[in-house]
């Protein structure tokens, strides 16, 4: 287990992280979010002890395996995949054999477009990315520390990504990773930390956290007086989007039902969707807030 | 052997396949073949091998060329090093697997079996070629020269080479491009001429022992200072074997806090990503 106890870490006065705790086991994934800035890797440093922290604990296994892909990656480019893959592999105790035939194996599951033994330099960037991934992969680390996994990333090597992750995570591996892509963040996370300005705005799980902001957000298509729900108290913010469909935000989420009540009277209405505010909508709104 | 040792192994083994796959080490290495050869085939040599003092004078000018020479292959080689895991953009990620310290031995040990294997090839070519020339002056004079004086010699070509190792690493873990890799090799080979230099002219004027006496203790007690000029001032008679290894001692000892102090300054520097002035961050006491 990983544990971060009122961890502060401060430069010269900048408070880069301020009273941090959350808790990691074993096969759960935590995902940190935040703004450029916002501590997130400064954090990945005092868990990697890069740095110590100016306060608190963190508790972890100190021969703990750890797989590291940092913000600013890169790889040997005139260097074959195999030579710098095996490197990596001594470096982690690993066998050439055993090391050889995983890297072959990674290659083929991450869809490594080229031959093992091409240099680095040959790779686009989207491999060349899978294949820090496999650097990171390869050895079944304990601990899986991955600073901005899907920058630069297509869709389709995102998705492989992920699933690449949920295996880790099946066989017992501690994730914890960093993004701006709320979309990923929701098909990973067992818990999520955002921070601002190194303060932590919101933690807990997924439901935790829809829970904390309720089904506030209603969309309704086919209903043509939406006028008329504007300025009503239960009613935060409308944005109509054309004669009969509109974005409402809710006060209170109980108000929805009188809005159903109201907009079913005459009858059928193809969409009355209330709803949880999606992860990028909380993050814009805790960031608003602590601003 | 445990973990941290097959590290260190691990790393010294990259290091060293790295370099014997590398044109340009290769470019370095033959360089004194070529000149050996030529010795060999072109100029007669007629040395007087009874001539202790002549003996003595050579040894006292090669030891500081030898040394020049493979301190500024190796200073230029472990920059790299440094340089190319920095500006590939896999510090952090090697410092997540491996201590700095670990890192640090293991080019060291992968740079010191380069050296061996250099010293070992140069030794089969010069007595194949000595066999074939049908001239073995170097044998000769190499076999005049008091085994003392060899074992000493040795030992500070090793003690200088680590200092510059160490000096050099300092400044190339704050490179973020490679355009600075000459900025990170200049100090330590601004030391290195400013030393040679010294040795070569020490060998050749001598000084004046018995007042300087003291004064030429305290400067060869710093690392590499003495460790480059005691070789040749042994062999122009200038100090004892008791002054020189003396010398040593205190330079292992000095040279160790100053090794400690390379690994806190080489995890720094590979942690930060700023471009910085390499002279000031090298120079700079943390």
């Amino acid at each position: 287990m990983i544990e971060f106890k009122n961890v502060s870490k401060s430069y010269d006065g900048f408070q880069a992280v301020n009273n941090l705790s959350f808790q990691l086991h074993k096969g759960e994934i935590l995902s940190l979010i935040g703004q450029n800035g916002a501590g997130k890797s400064t954090t990945f440093h005092m868990l990697l002890d890069f740095i110590k922290p100016s306060s608190g604990n963190i508790n972890r296994n100190n021969n703990l395996n750890i797989g590291y892909m940092p913000e600013e990656r890169g790889l040997y480019l005139k260097e074959s995949i195999k030579n710098q893959m095996l490197y990596f592999a001594s470096l982690h105790g690993m066998k050439r054999v055993e090391a050889l035939k995983k890297i072959k194996v990674w290659m083929e599951k991450l869809n490594v477009v080229g031959d093992i033994e091409d240099k680095v330099e040959s790779l686009s960037k989207g491999n060349a990315q899978k294949v820090q991934l496999i650097a990171c992969l390869m050895f079944n680390p304990d601990l899986l520390i991955l600073d901005e996994p899907f920058s630069g990333l297509d869709p389709v090597n995102a998705d492989l990504l992920i699933k690449a992750v949920l295996e880790a995570k099946k066989s017992g591996t501690m994730i914890i990773f960093s993004t701006h892509n709320m979309e990923n963040v929701e098909k990973l996370s067992d818990y999520v930390v955002m921070l601002s300005h190194g303060k932590t705005v919101l933690k807990g799980t997924l439901n935790d956290i829809y829970n904390q902001f309720g089904r506030s957000k209603l969309d309704i298509v086919g209903y043509n007086n939406l006028q008329k729900f504007e300025g009503m108290n239960g009613i935060k913010n409308i944005d109509i989007i054309n004669d009969n469909s509109a974005h409402i935000t809710l006060n209170d989420v109980s108000f929805g039902k009188y809005i159903f009540d109201d907009v079913t009277k005459e009858g059928y209405l193809p969409v009355f969707n209330q709803h949880y505010p999606t992860l990028d909508e909380i993050f814009k709104t805790k960031v608003k807030q602590s601003e | 052997m445990n973990f941290k040792m097959r590290q260190l192994f691990a790393v010294a083994r990259h290091e060293f396949l790295n370099q014997f796959n590398s044109f340009s080490y290769w470019m370095m290495f033959v360089i004194p073949l070529i000149v050996v050869t030529a010795l060999f085939k072109y100029v007669n040599l007629k040395f007087n091998f009874n001539n202790s003092n002549f003996i003595n004078m050579v040894w006292g000018f090669s030891i500081p060329v030898l040394t020049f020479f493979f301190c500024l292959i190796y200073i230029g080689i472990i920059a790299n090093s440094v340089a190319r895991d920095k500006t590939s953009k896999l510090s952090e990620m090697l410092m997540s697997i491996v201590d700095a310290k670990e890192q640090i031995n293991g080019k060291m040990l992968g740079i010191y079996l380069l050296l061996c294997f250099q010293i070992a090839f140069y030794t089969i070519f010069i007595l194949i070629l000595s066999k074939v020339m049908n001239n073995n002056f170097l044998f000769l004079f190499i076999g005049r020269v008091k085994i003392g004086l060899i074992v000493y010699s040795i030992l500070a070509l090793f003690v200088s080479l680590f200092m510059f190792l160490a000096i050099t690493v300092q400044f190339s873990c704050f490179i973020t491009d490679t355009s600075q890799i000459s900025s990170a090799t200049m100090p330590p080979m601004i030391f290195l001429l400013e030393f040679f230099s010294l040795s070569l002219l020490y060998n050749s004027v001598g000084f004046d022992g018995d007042n300087m006496i003291w004064i030429f203790y305290i400067i060869c007690m710093w690392p590499p200072v003495g460790s480059t000029l005691t070789p040749s001032l042994i062999a122009s008679g200038n100090i004892s074997y008791l002054f020189a290894y003396s010398t040593l001692i205190i330079q292992i000892m000095i040279m160790y806090i100053l090794y400690v102090k390379s690994i806190h300054v080489f995890k720094y520097g590979l942690l930060s990503n700023k471009k910085k002035n390499i002279f000031i961050e090298g120079f700079k006491f943390r």
